[in-house]
């Protein structure tokens, strides 16, 4: 048997073609590319899941207050402060301060 | 993914040979090893041990490209290639011709162990089989081969 082991052992296996490697990083390329995307599309939808619901808190608030927070000859002296104050009127702790001050500033 | 590119490097040819020994042909062999790639590319989360995972759908893959064959090509495995050398060159017909006669699992471990060049250890592991049973298929599929390779040194 080790005869014929040694004989055949002299035979060689066909070698791949080129395309084989060239094939396979294609794939495995391909592949980090559609991960890459994946990682920002939810990077992508998640900015934009937090900018609708910023949004809805904002427009349920202005609508719980009866009137836009954000008047325009004052939009730019309340301008920073805005968006907390809203916050926290929307838990419904906070609305009728959040209205005083508005009114007194008025 | 980074893993996966990693491992075909390091591992491109083993993942070859293994495919042959099924296959028994060089372009069914490369498309189950791409078919493979893209399927564990496509995974959503990464297997616990990606090597082995990976060397498993390479062999069912090659395994599913054969069984879709609806009639038996020759087997191009074999590095017929050398000019000039009659005797090596009829050696390798008689290969071609009974190694297709053997079991399965027999072809499989002679083509990686003997023109593979793969030990019986590399061998176990690919086939997730232990490594005495290679190693009495590899016997037994020897036996068999001598037999038929030189029939008349048994008369």
């Amino acid at each position: 048997m080790k005869e014929l082991e040694d004989k055949l052992s002299n035979i060689q296996l066909k070698m791949p073609s080129k395309n084989y490697v060239t094939e396979a990083s294609n794939i495995i390329f391909q592949a980090k590319q559609a991960e890459r995307w994946s990682i920002n599309k939810w990077f992508l939808a998640a900015s934009l899941g937090l900018s609708l619901c910023f949004n809805v808190f904002l427009f349920l608030g202005e609508s719980k207050l009866n009137k836009p927070l954000i008047a325009k000859s004052d939009a730019q002296k309340y301008d920073s402060g805005y968006s907390i104050n809203y916050g926290i009127s929307l838990t419904g702790i906070r609305t009728q301060n959040i209205t005083k001050l508005w009114e007194t500033e008025q | 993914m980074r893993e996966l590119g990693k491992l075909f490097e390091q591992n491109q040819s083993r993942l070859y040979v293994l495919a042959l020994s099924v296959t028994k042909r060089r372009d069914l062999a490369e498309d189950a090893v791409h078919d493979a790639l893209i399927a564990v590319a496509s995974l959503q989360k990464t297997p616990d041990n990606l090597k082995a995972y990976l060397f498993r759908v390479v062999r069912n893959k090659s395994l599913f490209i054969v069984h879709q064959q609806k009639k038996t090509e020759p087997s191009d495995f074999l590095n017929d290639d050398v000019a000039g050398d009659h005797e090596s060159q009829v050696l390798i017909q008689q290969v071609k011709k009974h190694i297709g006669q053997l079991k399965p699992i027999q072809q499989e471990i002679l083509i990686m162990k003997l023109f593979g060049n793969l030990t019986f250890a590399e061998i176990a592991e690919l086939i997730e089989t232990p490594l005495n049973t290679v190693s009495s298929h590899y016997r037994r599929g020897m036996e068999v081969l001598k037999m038929r390779l030189t029939p008349n040194e048994r008369a």
